[in-house]
């Protein structure tokens, strides 16, 4: 680890380097170990270790960035030159006024030193307890263990000082039987190692997948759906980075463009951006050093608002909400569903004729002002009948507007869960939901 | 370089490393992109870095660092050795490893004009020329220009005696429309990159795109919207290219056969078992992995296990005949490495990965084609994606359609999609143009994602407009 005193010290330095009329310098240490296992055997193991310095030089309305991944001062004086230059090639953008300017920030316990010394001959050890669990179960285990040491230093040259250091713990399954008959899924996320339990994660994975042998075909069609926390994670993925975002909005692609205010969703659905809550991956500032806000996004249905980084704020004569990331324009981080007062069992004994969904897989927006979203089930694909799991069955594409979906909606769990999507876009803590109706247009063969 | 990467080697093997490579890489990437007239990205980005790989009692370790230095490289060189002997705990069998010559190669991609010489205002003065030309009409909300140059020098050396020294050179360009109106958002664009020098972006001619771009962008907001039917669907060049990436590219990769990315990119519908037996298409098909093709995305000297770049035909008239191999999946087939295993930078572990899978031109013309068809849809430039993780079951949409009605092109169709299953959708294969001009394209694809970290590989896919007869459209609205 580099430690908040050198890594600032560093900064400083960079800082110092430059003549230019504002910058920026963010520096990262990512270290991330990450074992990978299949048919019951790790294949893939790795450590990875990378150090990378970004710097923005500023002067007037004009920008120029570059990054190197090196901290070897005659780089950073050669980056620092390339990013200069092309400062000077640059327009003035007449809506960008100014780099972010200090302000406090909360800290809270985002590194666990445990996560962070987690061995390969531990991460060895856990997979040996999800793939024991797959023997006894007989099947065979898949999937990944990583465990990642984050650390990020922001300053610039208004006075932002900021540095945190975080861990993350990621473990996830799919059990298959023979042929690849049945597939379950399951997985745990969490800063803290101890919060992870591959034994329990193995059971919970090899019970989905013994469920989903012999699964028999259901014509598409609607249906009544019950979604798990892994499905409603690819659902609230589009409304984040399609809808949720300054930029979406300010051109007009959002779909709460010109309807803020109004209803978007059921009353019974309230999304909001809160990085201090401590079940989701929490982090006190963003990409430029700018504390984070919790930001209302959609409030009992009534679309709300949007999480914004500088330049998008400053746009509006507004003030960051601490939401800047890799691209321009604002991201959510940290989104949370509201939770009910039902459970997966309640949702299941409610539903008359419907589909009991895991997870997705790929998913697409074909429709982005509508929020159509396309992507075929997996891992966990169950008829629902009277109330009751009948039969596994074969996985459907569903293809449906988010935001339909979200109308639809008659019951939310009480318990949530800390859920990154399938293509890792997110991660949001987020409650099951029992939908009314949800539109399938395909089926596969298995 | 190579004597400095030698340090990792000898000290892998010195803790029993049974096998050691180890690649460094100095990567250069030069964004630029202009939104609405605003320069909103301008920025160079340069990565170093090296990782070590070893093979010890048949189990895998790696190791990289971005901080390349003698103590670093001794450590990495531990540090992926110990991985290895964790990786043995819990392993059924020693992994496979098929047999390679030592290869001592330099390589570097052809290239006329070094992208990286062309002055930044010059490549600033062509994007806002094509933001000007998009914007020329009200309608259009949003125009969007970039270009992109890259270029990565690497190094490999293993305890085999292999050393090798490439360089390669990636340019390549996008542009967008975005229309508004008619409570409506349509938009057009066009990419395409290739292993070549500035040359590539020069002769792509993006200037008539631009307009063309725009007025179609606009056309579509008053566009029929594409019906729901069952019909003959023509697919354009760009479209059929990502096609080929999706439902055969992917699960001809035998890693994801085999199970390697079950919990994430998913498996395949095939298996070994299949190979020479399986009807992938029709006779119209042939689909051949080509590494040595000049100026393809997925074009190299060596892979990153240094195996030579191959052509491999995997679909010939329609039978599956060949996987995309590594040194350690090959033997399950009885074969030698095809070559086809790359790493995202040198802190990534190599994956197998496309390189330029192509559909051979077929002996038709589009306008044959059309000409032929009595009912239809042509469809052209992907706008979304999506398939099942054992890529059998597949929705895309395109930016725009075509209604085809005896013989002849028709009316414009906005928001078009189709969806099928892929041991339907190849053998539906009628007819393959390429017989005209320019009608089989290469289409250089910078963003195909894999593997756990996630990966990001440069791949291309070559084809002309073909057709499949009875599938679903309109399907997605």
């Amino acid at each position: 680890m580099i430690g908040k005193e050198q890594s600032i010290e560093f900064l400083e330095r960079v800082l110092r380097l430059s003549t230019a009329g504002q910058m920026e310098a963010r520096l990262t240490h990512d270290r991330l170990a990450m074992t990978r296992f299949a048919d019951s055997s790790i294949h893939q193991n790795i450590a990875k270790d990378n150090i990378s310095l970004t710097m923005r030089v500023v002067n007037g309305k004009r920008m120029g960035t570059a990054a190197v991944n090196s901290t070897a001062m005659a780089d950073v004086r050669r980056a620092l030159g390339v990013a200069e230059r092309l400062c000077r090639l640059q327009d003035d953008d007449p809506d960008f006024s100014s780099l972010p300017s200090p302000a406090g920030f909360v800290t809270s316990r985002t590194f666990y030193p445990h996560t962070a010394d987690y061995s390969p001959a531990d991460r060895a050890h856990a997979v040996g307890v999800v793939v024991e669990q797959a023997t006894h179960g007989g099947v065979k285990a898949y999937g990944s263990f990583a465990t990642e040491t984050n650390e990020v230093a922001v300053a610039n040259s208004l006075g932002i000082r900021a540095y945190n250091c975080s861990t993350t713990a990621y473990l996830r399954t799919v059990m298959m039987s023979e042929q690849h008959a049945g597939t379950g899924y399951a997985d745990m996320l969490s800063r803290d190692i101890a919060a992870i339990d591959p034994a329990a994660l193995g059971e919970e994975a090899v019970e989905r997948c013994c469920l989903s042998e012999h699964a028999r075909e259901l014509p598409p069609g609607e249906y009544e759906v019950v979604l798990t926390p892994y499905a409603v994670s690819d659902m609230v993925r589009f409304l984040g980075y399609l809808g949720f975002t300054a930029l979406s909005l300010q051109e007009g692609r959002s779909f709460m463009s010109g309807r803020m205010g109004e209803r978007v969703v059921g009353d019974n659905i309230s999304i909001w951006d809160d990085a201090f809550d401590p079940d989701t991956l929490n982090l006190p500032f963003d990409h430029e050093g700018v504390a984070k806000r919790r930001v209302s996004l959609i409030e009992n249905g009534v679309a709300a608002g949007v999480v914004y980084d500088s330049y998008s704020a400053h746009k509006e004569g507004l003030v960051s909400t601490g939401h800047a990331g890799r691209q321009r324009g604002g991201i959510p981080a940290n989104m949370v569903m509201a939770a009910g007062n039902s459970s997966l069992e309640e949702m299941v004994k409610s539903t008359k004729r419907g589909v009991y969904i895991t997870r997705f897989h790929y998913t697409h927006c074909p429709e982005p002002v509508q929020v159509i979203m396309t992507g075929t089930t997996r891992d966990g694909t169950y008829y629902i009948e009277n109330g009751e799991i009948k039969y596994p069955i074969k996985n459907l594409r569903l293809t449906d507007s988010v935001l339909r979906i979200l109308s639809h909606v008659s019951l939310i769990s009480a318990e949530r869960k800390l859920q990154r999507d399938w293509w890792g876009t997110f991660t949001s803590l987020l409650p099951a939901l029992k939908v009314d109706r949800c539109n399938f247009t395909g089926a596969t063969t298995f | 370089m190579q004597e400095l990467l030698q340090i990792a080697v000898r000290e892998a093997e010195r803790l029993g490393a049974d096998y050691v490579d180890v690649r460094y890489m100095e990567r250069k990437v030069e964004p630029i992109a202009i939104k609405n007239g605003a320069i909103v990205t301008l920025a160079l980005h340069e990565e170093q870095g090296f990782g070590v790989r070893v093979l010890f009692n048949g189990a895998w370790g790696f190791a990289s660092r971005s901080v390349t230095t003698e103590p670093e490289l001794k450590r990495a060189a531990a540090e992926a050795v110990a991985i290895a002997r964790a990786s043995t705990k819990v392993q059924k069998s020693p992994a496979g490893f098929s047999p390679l010559d030592p290869v001592e190669a330099v390589y570097r991609t052809k290239v006329q004009n070094d992208p990286f010489a062309v002055p930044l205002e010059d490549k600033l003065d062509l994007l806002r020329a094509l933001d000007r030309e998009m914007r020329a009409d009200p309608a259009i909300r949003i125009a969007q220009s970039s270009l992109l140059s890259l270029l990565e020098h690497k190094w490999f050396v293993s305890s085999e005696g292999s050393s090798i020294e490439q360089t390669i050179y990636e340019t390549g360009a996008s542009i967008a429309a975005t229309a508004s109106g008619n409570g409506d958002m349509q938009r057009r664009s066009f990419a395409n990159y290739a292993a070549a020098g500035y040359e590539f972006v020069e002769s792509l001619n993006l200037k008539s795109l631009a307009a063309g771009l725009a007025a179609e962008a606009k056309q579509l907001l008053t566009a029929d919207t594409c019906p729901m039917l069952d019909t003959s669907l023509i697919l354009g060049s760009s479209q059929l290219a990502l096609q080929v990436h999706e439902s055969c590219g992917h699960p001809i990769e035998l890693d994801r056969v085999l199970g390697s990315e079950a919990s994430f990119a998913g498996t395949s519908f095939l298996s070994p078992a299949m190979l020479q037996e399986y009807r992938y298409g029709s006779e119209e098909v042939t689909i051949v992995a080509d590494a040595t093709l000049p100026g393809g995305l997925g074009t190299f000297g060596y892979d990153d296990e240094g195996v030579p770049a191959q052509r491999t035909t995997v679909v010939d008239r329609g039978r599956l005949t060949n996987f995309l191999t590594s040194r350690e999946t090959a033997p399950i087939l009885d074969q030698v490495s095809n070559g086809t295993m790359r790493a995202d930078g040198a802190l990534n572990l190599p994956l197998v990965r496309m390189t330029n899978i192509s559909l051979n031109p077929g002996d038709w013309t589009l306008d044959e084609i059309i000409k032929d068809t009595k009912h239809g849809i042509f469809m052209e430039s992907p706008k979304s994606w999506s398939l099942d993780d054992k890529r059998l079951n597949f929705h895309f949409s395109t930016e725009y359609a075509y209604e085809v009605k005896n013989g002849e092109v028709t009316r414009l169709l906005k928001n078009p999609a189709y969806t099928d299953m892929t041991t339907h959708f190849w053998p539906a294969c009628d007819a393959v143009a390429g017989k005209g001009h320019g009608e089989w394209q290469l289409w250089g694809m910078p963003s195909c994602a894999k593997g756990e970290p996630m990966q990001i590989a440069h791949v291309a896919h070559g084809a002309a407009p073909a057709r499949f007869k009875n599938v679903r459209v309109g399907v997605g609205k």
